[in-house]
């Protein structure tokens, strides 16, 4: 028995964190607004973690843009039991 | 918004200090930053010399990438909200009276107010090596009728802001009884 899934699942759990990165951050931001504190200083670091963000997304983007998503992951496969495949 | 509308300052009211955290204090956490930044580059460095085949693999390679780009995120979120507890702790002293807000985590905010008239004791702690140098430490503030206390951590200048507050609150309370 083999049990496989395609790589794109791999995808969709990443999409689903850079929502809850996005709303974390926004949130973040939120915060520097309603206390008054958007100042010289936390303008640097918002916009320091917005570069860093943007140029983490770019090349993750550049590295995986050439991958095959369909191609499947298998999970679990009986033979590794009972021995037949070694890895 | 305006740091007037977020203290709701009164008419007459003038703000003497905006106070918050010396920058070293968050150093440490900048570091932290810096060293967490270079795990993966040692993790790939280990993984290429002992299982290089893992890193160009079909389907490992993605699947390596977006962990690392998940957790370079992660870092970034980390830093972004050690930074709002750092900076969003304010201590704002008017000729009226002292706001003492303190941010805890992203969920948690504690807002309290004293009025300048009834400090009874200023008490300034600089400790430390790095405290001494940069010149930077606590300042605690009683009063005698209750049990109100409220500190001002990791300040620049205590002594100056001490002398400062018992200024101001002399100044209050000469207001307070001729009126």
């Amino acid at each position: 028995m083999i049990f496989t899934i395609p790589l794109y699942s791999f995808l969709f759990i990443y999409l689903i964190f850079l929502a809850i990165f996005l709303a974390f951050a926004i949130m973040n931001f939120y915060h520097i607004i309603m206390t008054a504190s958007f100042t010289f200083a936390s303008f640097i670091i918002s916009f320091f973690v917005f570069a860093l963000t943007v140029l983490t997304l770019y090349f993750t983007w550049q590295i995986i843009q050439t991958t095959d998503w369909q191609t499947p992951v298998t999970l679990f496969d009986s033979d590794w039991l009972t021995g037949s495949i070694i890895f | 918004m305006q740091l007037s509308a977020l203290i709701k300052q009164k008419s007459y009211e003038k703000i003497e200090f905006l106070l918050r955290r010396h920058p070293i204090t968050f150093i440490p956490i900048l570091i932290l930053f810096i060293i967490l930044m270079f795990v993966p580059y040692a993790v790939y460095f280990l993984l290429n010399n002992i299982y290089p085949q893992i890193l160009f693999g079909n389907i490992m390679h993605p699947i390596l990438v977006l962990g690392a780009s998940i957790y370079f995120l992660s870092i970034y979120l980390f830093f972004y909200a050690k930074f709002i507890d750092f900076y969003l702790d304010i201590w704002i002293v008017t000729n009226d009276r002292i706001v003492d807000i303190e941010q805890h985590g992203l969920f948690s905010r504690t807002i309290s107010e004293l009025d300048l008239y009834r400090i009874q004791d200023v008490t300034v702690n600089v400790s430390g090596f790095f405290h001494t140098i940069f010149n930077f430490g606590d300042l605690a503030i009683k009063t005698a009728s209750s049990n109100t206390h409220i500190v001002f951590y990791n300040i620049s200048n205590p002594n100056q802001v001490r002398e400062g507050l018992i200024r101001l609150s002399e100044e209050d309370l000469k207001y307070h009884h001729q009126n």
